[in-house]
C-alpha cells in the first residue's frame, strides 16, 4: 500500500513539474533537447495547419433559418441504441444523435431535446467520455426545460467534450467518425425536408449545396484513415458525394436564375446519396 | 524494475493528458465567455504553441449567418496577431489594424472557405524565447 501511494505521489509530482516548467520555459540542455531544438529551427517556417469540420449546431442553424418545419419522424430512433455495440458504431451514433439533438433543440422541441441529451451523454460515457456536461447545468435544465439558450449550450458542451476527449485518448478515427456522421445527419434532415418543386425551398436547396465547401475538410480528415475498414466505404461515398455536388452546381454566378445555376436532377441524386450514407451509418 | 516502469507510465500519462485537458479547460472557462450572446458552435480549436510557431485554420463560413471569432492566448503569452483571408489570400480582416483585438464579428455576402492565420507578436529587435509555450484557443460563435 505504501509503495502504491509513493508511486502516485511521484507520478503526480513529475506531472506538476512538467506543467510548471512548460509555463516558465525551463529546459535543461541535453543531447536530445539540442536535437529537438535543431528540428524546431529547421521547421520554424512551417505552420500548423488545421481543417475545421462543420458542427451539427452550425449546420442545423443554417437549415432552420430557411424556415422548414421540424419533423420528428426523421430523427434516428432511440430504439436503435442497443444495436450500437462497437466503439466505431457508438461514435457514429453519437454524431448522429448530436445532430438530431441540435435539430430538436434549435426547433424548441424541449421534451425530445431532454431525451436526446440523456441518450447522447450515456452514449458518450459508454465510449469512455466522462463529464460531457456539468451536472449543475443538467439540473438547471430540468428545472427550466424551455430554456433554449441553455439547451444549445449543453449541446455544444456534449459535442465538444466528446470529440475532444476521444482525441485526447488518441482515438482520432472515432472522433472523426463522430464529426462526419453528425454532418451527414444534418444534411439528411435537411434534404429529407426539401420539395424541389416548391419555390420557397430554393433557399434550402442553396444552403445544402453550399455544404460542398465543407467537403474539403471532411476529405482531409477521412483520407488520413482511409484504409480503416469502417472509414473506407464512407470515404468512397464522400468522394462520390463530391462528384454529385460538382455535377449539380452548374455555376457560381449569383446573377443567374436559380434553375440556370443548379441542376435539380443532380440535387435529387445528392439527396439519395446522403440517405444511403446515413442509412449505412444508422444501421 | 517494475516500479520504474509504472513510474514512467504515470509520468507520461500526467504530462500528455494534462496539457491537452488544461488547454480545453482554459478554452471553456476563459475563452467561451467572450462569445457573449453568440452560441458556441461546439468545435474546440485549441493548440499548445511555442513562441515563434504559426497556426493556420481553414474553415467554411456560410452566408445568412453572423459569426463571432474569438482568439484567446494564456496570460503569460504575448498578444496574438491574426488575419482572416479568403482562398485567394486577400486579407478580409487583420487585427493589427484594430490594436490586436481578440475577436471579430462578421457576416459574408457569399459562402466561402476562409483561412485564419495567427502568430504571436514579437517585440521589436528581440527574438522569441522558443522554450516558452502555452495554450491558444480559437472559438467560433453563431448568432441565433
Amino acid at each position: 500500500m505504501r509503495k502504491i501511494l509513493l508511486i502516485f505521489f511521484i507520478g503526480g509530482f513529475l506531472g506538476a513539474c512538467n506543467w510548471i516548467s512548460s509555463k516558465k520555459g525551463d529546459s535543461k540542455l541535453t543531447s536530445e533537447n539540442i536535437e529537438m531544438q535543431l528540428m524546431k529551427e529547421n521547421t520554424e517556417k512551417m505552420k500548423k495547419i488545421f481543417f475545421v469540420l462543420p458542427s451539427p449546431i452550425e449546420t442545423s442553424l443554417l437549415i432552420k433559418k430557411t424556415g422548414i418545419h421540424f419533423r420528428e419522424d426523421l430523427l434516428n430512433s432511440t430504439d436503435n441504441l442497443p444495436s450500437y455495440s462497437t466503439s466505431a458504431s457508438r461514435s457514429i451514433a453519437l454524431g448522429i444523435y448530436c445532430a438530431d439533438l441540435s435539430y430538436a433543440g434549435l426547433n424548441e422541441q424541449y421534451q425530445i431535446s431532454m431525451e436526446y441529451i440523456n441518450i447522447a451523454t450515456n452514449l458518450a460515457e459508454s465510449l469512455g467520455v466522462l463529464r460531457t456536461v456539468e451536472p449543475a447545468k443538467i439540473k438547471l435544465l430540468e428545472e427550466n426545460l424551455t430554456n433554449k439558450e441553455l439547451i444549445v449550450d449543453i449541446i455544444s458542451e456534449i459535442y465538444m467534450e466528446s470529440s475532444e476527449q476521444l482525441r485526447e485518448q488518441d482515438r482520432y478515427t472515432l472522433a472523426s467518425l463522430m464529426m462526419i456522421s453528425g454532418w451527414i445527419e444534418s444534411l439528411y434532415l435537411a434534404t429529407q425536408s426539401v420539395k424541389t418543386d416548391e419555390v420557397k425551398h430554393q433557399i434550402l436547396i442553396k444552403r445544402v449545396l453550399e455544404q460542398k465547401l465543407s467537403l474539403e475538410s471532411i476529405k482531409n480528415v477521412l483520407s488520413e484513415n482511409q484504409t480503416d475498414a469502417v472509414v473506407e466505404p464512407i470515404y468512397k461515398d464522400i468522394l462520390e458525394l463530391e462528384r454529385l455536388f460538382t455535377k449539380t452546381i452548374k455555376s457560381d454566378n449569383e446573377n443567374l436564375d436559380f434553375y440556370e445555376r443548379y441542376d435539380l436532377i443532380g440535387f435529387e441524386q445528392i439527396c439519395l446519396k446522403i440517405k444511403d450514407i446515413r442509412n449505412y451509418m444508422v444501421n | 524494475m517494475r516500479f520504474i516502469f509504472i513510474l514512467f507510465i504515470l509520468a507520461v500519462l500526467f504530462n500528455v493528458n494534462f496539457g491537452f485537458s488544461q488547454c480545453k479547460g482554459f478554452a471553456k472557462t476563459e475563452c467561451k465567455p467572450q462569445l457573449g450572446s453568440f452560441i458556441h458552435d461546439g468545435n474546440y480549436n485549441g493548440v499548445v504553441l511555442n513562441l515563434g510557431e504559426e497556426v493556420e485554420l481553414h474553415k467554411a463560413f456560410f452566408s445568412g449567418q453572423k459569426y463571432r471569432m474569438v482568439v484567446c492566448p494564456e496570460d503569460h503569452l504575448p498578444p496574438v496577431h491574426f488575419k482572416i483571408m479568403n482562398s485567394d489570400l486577400e486579407v478580409i480582416f487583420d487585427n493589427k489594424e484594430e490594436g490586436f483585438v481578440g475577436y471579430y464579428d462578421f457576416e459574408l455576402d457569399k459562402s466561402a472557405t476562409l483561412i485564419i492565420s495567427l502568430k504571436f507578436i514579437k517585440e521589436k529587435d528581440k527574438e522569441f524565447d522558443r522554450s516558452i509555450n502555452g495554450c491558444v484557443a480559437m472559438l467560433f460563435g453563431l448568432e441565433m
